[in-house]
């Protein structure tokens, strides 16, 4: 199994613009909230325990984040379960607001993503690696721990490997420069 | 030990619906795309290309009229 430091440097590696993170800061928890949405419409009861697939999901996915790390993890698994809990809220609401509402999430929230990576220049990362689907949210956890000064271990590890974030006048001018 | 379970399956065709829409902008992605190409890569497969999209578009639509029938 890969790394964290692995997995978040060969993700970062396709979000250097700093646009694009910052679209993915916003784009990223929309698309996890609407999946959290979508899939707390349908619940099950099992043994007196309410679950729904997004608990199941989070469950699965929280595991693996606590795998890579545990710090990091605990804080995904924090996000995850306050996403469930939105999730069932929202899902709850009477028909057909719920169901609109998390259709209209994961649509904006992947416009979000593909104008971040129109800046970019540069297509996403989870055509190359589909587990960059899974490394998306961990990501932004991440990067908001980065700009609260935690981890810069970590961030100085992923910038070594996946180089230094650039502003948008920066890749304008190396790209009229010919390096790209 | 209590093996009691109940299901409440409004929403339940959201669970197939959720990865194939994923799937859908993968290849909508992979195909618009150069680079890895591969079968579903537009400017080499045109008809593969819109076989897929259209396949896993008209599946997300089914299970999103199914989820708006039940609800």
């Amino acid at each position: 199994m890969r790394s964290l430091t692995d997995q978040l440097a060969n993700y970062a590696a396709y979000h250097r613009d700093r646009r694009n993170v910052a679209l993915h800061l916003v784009g990223i928890p929309l698309i996890v909230a609407s999946i959290d949405v979508l899939l707390s419409r349908a619940t099950f009861t099992v043994a007196g325990l309410h679950f729904t697939p997004a608990i199941l999901l989070s469950l699965i996915v929280g595991l693996y984040y606590l795998l890579l790390d545990l710090r990091l993890g605990f804080a995904m698994v924090l996000v995850l379960a306050g996403g469930a809990w939105f999730g069932r809220a929202i899902a709850a609401l009477p028909n057909p607001i719920g169901l609109v509402a998390g259709i209209a999430l994961f649509v904006i929230g992947w416009i979000i993503q593909v104008v971040g990576h129109l800046h970019e220049g540069r297509k996403p990362a989870f055509l190359d690696d589909l587990v960059g689907l899974l490394i998306g949210p961990l990501f932004v956890v991440a990067e908001i721990g980065f700009l609260l000064g935690l981890r810069r271990d970590l961030e100085a590890a992923i910038e070594a490997r996946a180089g230094a974030k650039k502003k948008g006048r920066d890749r304008v001018r190396r790209r009229s420069q010919g390096e790209y | 030990m209590n093996t009691d379970v109940a299901a409440s399956v409004s929403g339940i065709w959201l669970i197939p619906a959720i990865p194939t829409a994923f799937l859908l902008i993968y290849c909508i992605a992979r195909g618009v795309i150069p680079g890895r190409g591969g079968p579903i890569y537009r400017a080499e497969d045109p008809i593969a290309f819109w076989i897929f999209c259209a396949g896993f578009a008209a599946f997300m639509a089914f299970c999103v009229f199914k989820v708006f029938a039940d609800a």
